[in-house]
């Protein structure tokens, strides 16, 4: 009989996106969305708030994918 | 030396060359596109002008207009593409008289440069000169003239691009067809499917990753096609077939505002790298997803 421990079966914790991800599609997602934000700001928003809101926004958001997505 | 440094010594040529030719170039169309630069300009030396390119751009119903194009124009194509890639490499996997030959005429497209695909539709599709004018007049009563009517020079783009490419994605999947084993076929007859499970449970999800690999390429080449099209239509008429590809080039050239182009590029990059990963995520991130459950 073997003396290894069992095997176990413990899931590495999941994000909130749908997929599985690693550090570089997280990146690459905040980095996508930092420029969606930024660009639906300038088309529809900038006229009633500044450009620097979608810049903070996006950098939490952002910040947010990396760190739990 | 050790083995890793060798391992980058041969890697130090392509790095070279995709950094002087890929990364470079990028880098610079970013910079410029946070100037203004216009060499017809009273000022024609750059001057730094932050996001302005970009706020301009989300307002200019040109390029949203020829983006619209350019997608629905994708879409026609690439689907077109597949569905009539897939029917010939059915069609190729079977024995038929003359099929080495058939093979090799459906190939030729792919050999053609694009700007003498172009032209050749050119005249094919000039009233009184090309055959398919004549044709569609003479057995559909159809008005063929692409240089008035939008939805045809529209639709004769697509129908250009469709048979350009279509031998590519053939290729792929034949590829694909003639390495599936045939274990997996000969079960879900034993199991009673019929040709349609069989098709939508064992050849398809096999056929996959080439079906996903043949979308991603034709999408992204038909997001940036030009030269096809400038010879056809000349974008027109008025801005029917003017794709995003054609709307830059003539920003960038006759109208020489490289700032503005340079926005216009990575916006076009941009949206071509997100739709093709969302299409990556849908069909293949979340289906990995599900498995491990």
């Amino acid at each position: 009989m073997s003396d290894l421990p069992p095997a176990t079966t413990a899931k590495k914790p999941e994000g909130f996106l749908p997929i599985h991800t690693n550090a570089f599609d997280r990146v690459f997602i905040a980095v996508v969305v930092f420029v969606a934000i930024h660009l639906f700001w300038m088309r529809f928003v900038e006229q009633d708030l500044s450009l620097y809101v979608a810049t903070v926004i996006s950098v939490i958001v952002g910040a947010l994918i990396i760190a739990r997505g | 030396m050790r083995p890793q440094s060798v391992g980058w010594l041969f890697l130090a040529p392509t790095l070279f060359i995709l950094f002087v030719f890929g990364v470079l170039p990028f880098i610079y169309v970013l910079v410029v596109g946070f100037f203004d630069w216009n060499s017809f300009a009273a000022d024609p030396t750059p001057r730094f002008s932050g996001v302005n390119n970009y706020r301009e751009l989300v307002f200019d119903t040109g390029y949203l207009m020829s983006l619209w194009n350019t997608l629905r124009f994708g879409v026609f194509a690439v689907v077109s593409e597949i569905i009539l890639g897939y029917a010939l490499a059915q069609l190729f996997m079977r024995n038929f008289p003359l099929k080495g030959f058939f093979r090799t005429i459906h190939t030729l497209p792919l050999m053609i440069a694009p700007v003498a695909v172009g032209a050749t539709w050119r005249l094919m599709t000039v009233p009184g000169l090309g055959p398919i004018p004549y044709y569609l007049d003479k057995w559909f009563g159809i008005d063929f003239l692409i240089s008035r009517y939008p939805q045809q020079a529209f639709f004769t783009t697509v129908v250009m691009d469709v048979w350009h490419w279509t031998p590519l994605v053939t290729l792929t999947l034949l590829a694909a067809l003639s390495s599936m084993p045939k274990e997996p076929f000969e079960q879900a007859q034993i199991d009673g499917a019929n040709r349609f499970q069989t098709f939508w449970y064992v050849t398809l999800p096999m056929l996959k990753p080439a079906i996903l690999s043949a979308v991603f390429i034709r999408l992204m080449d038909a997001m940036r096609t030009v030269d096809e099209v400038w010879m056809l239509t000349g974008g027109g008429p008025g801005a029917a077939t003017r794709y995003v590809g054609l709307y830059i080039w003539r920003v960038v050239f006759p109208k020489t505002d490289y700032g503005y182009g340079s926005a216009m590029s990575l916006i076009t990059l941009y949206l071509t790298i997100v739709l093709c990963w969302l299409l990556y995520a849908g069909l293949v991130a979340r289906r990995d997803l599900r498995r491990t459950e």
